[in-house]
């Protein structure tokens, strides 16, 4: 039997929604242009080609190494593309989506990407193509809802502020706003006006949010109520507080030892 | 430190569970106007700048929808926040009033709590904008600006005078 990995412990629909986050098993809610999206990134021109920085590798020659051999480079890595960043914000209020699960999702599921985890805000670097890849993926997908997470490159903190009285998350810059009925972005990333309107669709309701979310919450999933993932957690900080950087000499925690239980305080 | 007395009057705070529209902003606080005994209003909340303050941006117009101009009673003013939260002061307790009108307001939850929200007593930042307290006419004028107003937005001549 092939190995699936479980990626996240836990029962209720927030551990499930982690899971699905890691594994990349998302589903798609949305359609965004290409050229919408990269209007709304602000690196480049729609329409207009990749920048570069260093010639496509077929045609540099490369040294003769096995390590450049066994590894196939990257589309914007072949074609020489351009660093370039993407940035969302995730409001605390039952977003679907948090900083660390868009950086489980990136680093596990697209190949090339440096995912930066903040508290308020997660980015990624990657080469142009392959970053616009990774993002269209995440914001057609139901880790972002429109009124709720966003891309942003600066000035992220609404996130951890009330939603407005529309359920839009607070956003300095007003690069999203509700139009009849739908989030319409017309500003890129930093806030620079854009010549045409996104529509990212309709906002998900209060109920849907709970249900895609994956932030544990009083008025929601209790963390406390998780016995499955608290256990894994007091695992983990044992055996990395007593054992350093060799866990597996754990002796109460080896394989054949039996359950260890741990208990909250 | 601030003792309060029974002289004093009381302070509010209107907590909403969402950030208030400039269009729910207006109403509030023209209803607040209209009870009796209220003298100080603040609203507070997250800024709305005119223009991109950092980034590549920088520089570039905003242009907020929620930095409306909004009419209070006789006044018109433009909103230079996001409503997160009024303080109010009046001069008897009014407690019940406040929250029957925001009951009527607010189609969701609110916190409301009484407290001491606003300054009686004059801090170094107000000697500097305002200059020292016996010439100060208005002393309900403490409390009621964004500290991190720009000093040369209004300080003292004597400060002035200081520096040069």
């Amino acid at each position: 039997m092939a190995y699936t990995p479980q990626y996240y412990p836990g029962a209720s629909h927030v551990a499930v929604n982690r899971r699905k986050h890691m594994s990349g098993d998302v589903e798609k809610l949305r359609t965004v242009s290409d050229d919408d999206l990269v209007a709304a990134l602000g690196h480049r021109a729609p329409g207009a080609d990749y920048p570069s920085t260093h010639p496509p590798l077929a045609e540099m020659g490369e040294p003769d190494c096995p390590v450049r051999q066994m590894v196939e480079p990257t589309p914007g890595a072949a074609a020489g593309d351009r660093v370039r960043y993407s940035q969302f914000t995730d409001s605390m209020y039952s977003a679907p989506s948090i900083p660390y699960f868009r950086s489980y999702y990136a680093a596990i599921n697209f190949r090339g990407v440096d995912p930066g985890t903040l508290s308020g805000r997660q980015i990624v670097e990657a080469r142009e193509r392959d970053m616009e890849a990774q993002c269209k993926a995440a914001i057609e997908s139901e880790m972002t809802c429109p009124a709720l997470a966003g891309l942003r490159g600066c000035t992220v903190h609404g996130h951890s502020l009330r939603l407005a009285e529309d359920g839009m998350m607070f956003d300095m810059l007003e690069r999203t706003h509700l139009e009849g009925g739908n989030v319409i972005e017309d500003k890129d990333q930093v806030g620079v006006p854009i010549d045409r309107k996104v529509n990212l669709g309709k906002p998900m309701s209060d109920a849907e949010a709970k249900k895609r979310t994956t932030i544990y919450r009083t008025d929601g999933v209790k963390y406390r109520s998780e016995e499955e993932v608290l256990d894994h957690v007091h695992l983990v900080h044992h055996r990395r507080t007593m054992y350093g950087y060799r866990p597996e000499t754990a002796a109460e925690t080896a394989p054949g030892v039996g359950p260890v239980t741990y208990h909250t305080v | 430190m601030v003792t309060t007395t029974d002289s004093d009057p009381v302070q509010y705070e209107i907590f909403p569970q969402r950030m208030l529209d400039p269009s729910s902003a207006q109403e509030l606080l023209n209803r607040l106007e209209q009870i009796e005994g209220v003298t100080r209003v603040l609203v507070q909340g997250p800024r709305l700048p005119l223009t991109v303050p950092s980034g590549p941006g920088k520089g570039v117009p905003v242009d907020h929808q929620a930095r409306e101009v909004i009419r209070v009673g006789d006044q018109v003013m433009e909103l230079q926040v996001k409503v997160g939260r009024i303080r109010l002061e009046a001069e008897n307790d009014v407690m019940e009033e406040v929250r029957a009108l925001c009951e009527e307001l607010f189609p969701f939850p609110f916190e409301l709590k009484e407290g001491l929200f606003l300054r009686r007593k004059a801090t170094v930042t107000d000697y500097a904008k305002y200059g020292p307290d016996e010439m100060v006419e208005d002393k309900d004028i403490y409390g009621m600006t964004d500290p991190n107003m720009s000093p040369t937005a209004k300080i003292c001549e004597s400060c002035v005078d200081t520096r040069e």
